[in-house]
C-alpha cells in the first residue's frame, strides 16, 4: 500500500491527462498518474496486416462493450440512442481516434447570446487560441491556413495532408453548388515530425496507427512527461477519490490487475477520465462531506451528456477513387451549414467530413432476418463491387445541445471486473437534433449528386458513434448551474480539477480533442501561475 | 477448431451466401473454408462455440440453399454469424483481393507535389470570403 503523497494525482492518461502530466512535470511539479489500461505497443495493431478489418470488429472496436477487455468497464446503454466509444490505455481514446484536429468557432462559446439556447462559456474563443497554437505544435498538426470559416489563426506546423481523389471529387461537387470546403486539419504529420514518422496513409488510423505516426498522446506527451519525472502507473483502476474531514480531495483508492487495493495520497487531484468515466468516478466517491458524490452540490455531475450523434451519406461512383487510402478520418471538411439559420427550423449546425470507406469487409456486420438475397448471394459481390475503392462518405458531426435529461448515472446492478459500479447512459436525440440531421442529410445528398454519384446510401443515425463524450461536469460561473469554474476547478472542492470533455458547456459541431487539450493546457497554465497562492500545486 | 463435418457444412452454406460471380470464385472455390477460416477463428476465438452451434442447426444434410433460407428465417443470428466468418475469411485471401483490385492497406507516404495540388479548386472558396459569425464581445 503506497502512502507517498503526490503533489498532483492525475486520474486517466488519455488526451487531457497526458497534456497535464507533461506540462506539470516540466514545471517541476511532482505528478503521479493512475491509468486503468496499459501501454499499447505498435506490434499490437493490425493496420499493417491483412487481418486489419477482422480485428477492427472486436479487439480494436471503439465500443468497450464490444471489446470487453480487462482494461474496459461495461456501460449500460439500454436507454441510449447512441453507444459511447472510448479506449482505456495510455493515450486514451487518441489511440483509436481519427485525429480530426478541429478548433471551435467563436460562435461556439456564445450559443446563448447568439441563438438563445444552452449557455455561454465562461471564456471566449480568443482566450483559448494561445493554447490551441501550442497544442498544434505538440501534436504535429497538418493543415492549410486561411480557412474562411474561421477568423485568422496561426498556421499549423505542417503542410496539409493530400486530399486525394475522394477529396478532389467531393470538392468539385461543393464548388458546383458554391458551398464551403477546406482541406481538413489533422493531428497527423504530413512530414516526419519530432521523432515520429510521416503518415503513410494506410487508412487504419481508427484501429491504432501501426506506423506510430498519428498524434496520439502516448507518443506526443507521455515520453516528455516521464522524462521530467511524472510517475505513470498502469493497470490502476481508481475506485474512488477520497476526501479529508474538511472535504478536500486527499487521494484515491485504486485496484491493480491482481485485485489488490492501493491508496495514493495527493495534495491535488485532476480527473481526466472522459465524459463518462469522470462522472462515474465522482458519483462513486461518496463521503459524509459529499453524500451525492464528489463535486456534486449542484446535482449536475453526470448531467448534460452530449455525444454528437453522427449521420452520413455514402456516394458511389463509376471512377476508381482508391477510397481505402488514408487518413481514415477526413480528406476535406465543410462548414457551409455550421452557423444557425432560423429559416431551417432548428438552431446550430454541423461540420461535414469527407471520409474514405475502407477495405472490402468494411462495416459488414452480422446480418440476419431480412431477405437473404438482400445482403448475400450475388448482391454480396455487387455490394463490394459498388463500394470498394469507388465511394466516399460525407459525415455529419451534429451539434448536440445540452439537456439535463441526457445523463450518466451509476447502474444499480452492473459492475466492472473489480466490482465497482458501472455507468449507465440515458440519452435521447432532441427534436432540434433530429431536424438538424434531416436537413444536413438532404444537403449531403445534393452534394453527392453534384459530385456525380450514381447511387447513394444513408445512415440516419449511427449507433456506434459516441466518440465525443462531453458536458457531464460543465463549467460556469454559477456554482448552482455548473460543476467547475473556467479553470476547471470544482466549485465545491478547491483542490479537485476536471480536465476532460466533461467540462464542455456546449458541444459545438466539431470533433473535440483539440479543444479538450487546449482547455486542459489553459487550466494547467493557470494552476502554475497561481502556484502557492491556493491549495493548488 | 472446426471438425471436417462442420467445415463441410460451413462451405455448403457459405457458398449460398458467397457464390461464384463473374471472375469471383465462390467461398469454397477460393479455399477460404480452410486456412483463412482457421485464421479468423484464431483471431476471434469467442466466435467458435456460437459458430459450431450455428453449423449444427444446418448440418443435417439437404439442400444448402433451403438450409440457408431456413436459418435466415428462423435463426437470423446463426446465418449472420456464418456470413460474418465466411466474408471475413473470404476477404483475407490474396487472390480475392487481387481480383478486386484491392492492394490492402499499403504504405503510401505523401510526396511534396501532392500536398497542395488543388489550388485552383480552392480559389472559389477563398473568393467568397469569411463565413463565420463574430459573437458580441
Amino acid at each position: 500500500m503506497s502512502t507517498d503523497e503526490a503533489e498532483v494525482l492525475i486520474i486517466g492518461a488519455g488526451a487531457s491527462g497526458a497534456v497535464a502530466a507533461k506540462h506539470l512535470a516540466e514545471a517541476g511539479v511532482g505528478v503521479v498518474c493512475l491509468e486503468q489500461g496499459g501501454q499499447v505497443s505498435p506490434e499490437e495493431f493490425y493496420g499493417d496486416k491483412p487481418e486489419w478489418e477482422v480485428m477492427s470488429q472486436r479487439r480494436w472496436h471503439p465500443n468497450p462493450n464490444v471489446r470487453g477487455l480487462e482494461n474496459d468497464y461495461p456501460v449500460d446503454t439500454s436507454e441510449s440512442d447512441v453507444n459511447p466509444l472510448m479506449y482505456n490505455a495510455v493515450g486514451g481514446s487518441t489511440v483509436l481516434y481519427a485525429a480530426h484536429w478541429q478548433r471551435f468557432m467563436p460562435s461556439d462559446f456564445r450559443v446563448r447570446s447568439l441563438d438563445g439556447v444552452a449557455d455561454d462559456w465562461p471564456f471566449a474563443c480568443e482566450d483559448l487560441e494561445p493554447f490551441y497554437d501550442i497544442m498544434d505544435v505538440e501534436m504535429g498538426v497538418s493543415g492549410l491556413v486561411g480557412d474562411p470559416a474561421y477568423p485568422p489563426m496561426t498556421p499549423p506546423p505542417l503542410p496539409p495532408m493530400p486530399i486525394g481523389p475522394i477529396g478532389k471529387l467531393a470538392a468539385r461537387g461543393m464548388n458546383e453548388l458554391g458551398w464551403h470546403w477546406w482541406p481538413a486539419p489533422q493531428a497527423i504529420p504530413s512530414r516526419p515530425y519530432r521523432g515520429r514518422g510521416q503518415c503513410v496513409r494506410r487508412g487504419s488510423c481508427m484501429q491504432g496507427c501501426a506506423d506510430q505516426a498519428k498524434g496520439s498522446t502516448d507518443l506526443t506527451h507521455w515520453p516528455d512527461a516521464i522524462r521530467h519525472g511524472a510517475r505513470l502507473i498502469t493497470g490502476a483502476r481508481v475506485r474512488e477519490i477520497t476526501t479529508s474531514p474538511s472535504g478536500l480531495a486527499d487521494g484515491a483508492i485504486w485496484i491493480d490487475r491482481e485485485g489488490r487495493e492501493h491508496r495514493q495520497k495527493a495534495r491535488n487531484v485532476l480527473v481526466c477520465a472522459n465524459g463518462v468515466g469522470t462522472p462515474r468516478l465522482l458519483l462513486n466517491s461518496v463521503s459524509k462531506a459529499h453524500p451525492n458524490g464528489l463535486a456534486n452540490a449542484s446535482g449536475l455531475v453526470g448531467r448534460n451528456l452530449m455525444m454528437h450523434p453522427y449521420a452520413a451519406v455514402v456516394g458511389y461512383f463509376d471512377e476508381p477513387l482508391e477510397s481505402w487510402m488514408g487518413p481514415a478520418g477526413q480528406a476535406i471538411q465543410s462548414m457551409q451549414f455550421y452557423e444557425t439559420d432560423e429559416t431551417r427550423g432548428f438552431v446550430r449546425g454541423a461540420k461535414w467530413n469527407a471520409m474514405p470507406t475502407g477495405g472490402p469487409l468494411g462495416m459488414r456486420s452480422i446480418h440476419g432476418g431480412g431477405p437473404l438475397e438482400s445482403a448475400w448471394g450475388e448482391n454480396f459481390h455487387r455490394g463490394t463491387e459498388r463500394r470498394l475503392g469507388r465511394s466516399f462518405e460525407w459525415g455529419i458531426i451534429a451539434e448536440d445541445l445540452p439537456s439535463e435529461d441526457n445523463r450518466v448515472v451509476l447502474d444499480p446492478e452492473l459492475r466492472d471486473g473489480d466490482g465497482v459500479a458501472a455507468p449507465k447512459i440515458i440519452y435521447r436525440n432532441s427534436e432540434n437534433t433530429q431536424k438538424l440531421i434531416a436537413f444536413h442529410l438532404e444537403r449531403q445528398k445534393e452534394a453527392m449528386a453534384a459530385s456525380g454519384a450514381r447511387a447513394i446510401s444513408l445512415t440516419t443515425l449511427m449507433r456506434d458513434c459516441g466518440w465525443h463524450l462531453m458536458g457531464t461536469c460543465r463549467m460556469g460561473t454559477n456554482p448552482d448551474r455548473s460543476v467547475v469554474d473556467q479553470w476547471c476547478r470544482a466549485h465545491d472542492v478547491p483542490n479537485l480539477y476536471i480536465l476532460d470533455g466533461s467540462v464542455f458547456v456546449t458541444s459545438s459541431g466539431f470533433n473535440p480533442t483539440a479543444t479538450i487539450c487546449a482547455i486542459a493546457l489553459r487550466a494547467v497554465a493557470h494552476m502554475l501561475e497561481t502556484r502557492g497562492a491556493t491549495e493548488a500545486v | 477448431m472446426l471438425s471436417d463435418a462442420e467445415r463441410k457444412t460451413l462451405g455448403a452454406i457459405a457458398d449460398v451466401l458467397i457464390p461464384a460471380y463473374g471472375e469471383m470464385p465462390s467461398f469454397s472455390q477460393s479455399g477460404a473454408h480452410n486456412a483463412h477460416t482457421d485464421r479468423v477463428l484464431e483471431l476471434r476465438p469467442e466466435l467458435l462455440d456460437a459458430l459450431k452451434a450455428a453449423l449444427a442447426l444446418g448440418g443435417g444434410g439437404g439442400d444448402a440453399g433451403e438450409i440457408a433460407e431456413m436459418l435466415n428465417r428462423d435463426q437470423p443470428d446463426a446465418i449472420g454469424l456464418i456470413g460474418l466468418v465466411a466474408s471475413s475469411a473470404y476477404y483475407l485471401d490474396a487472390d480475392i483481393r487481387t481480383k478486386l483490385g484491392y492492394p490492402g492497406q499499403l504504405q503510401r507516404p505523401p510526396v511534396e507535389d501532392e500536398e497542395y495540388d488543388y489550388e485552383d479548386l480552392l480559389q472559389p472558396v477563398i473568393a467568397r470570403g469569411p463565413i463565420f459569425r463574430e459573437p458580441p464581445k
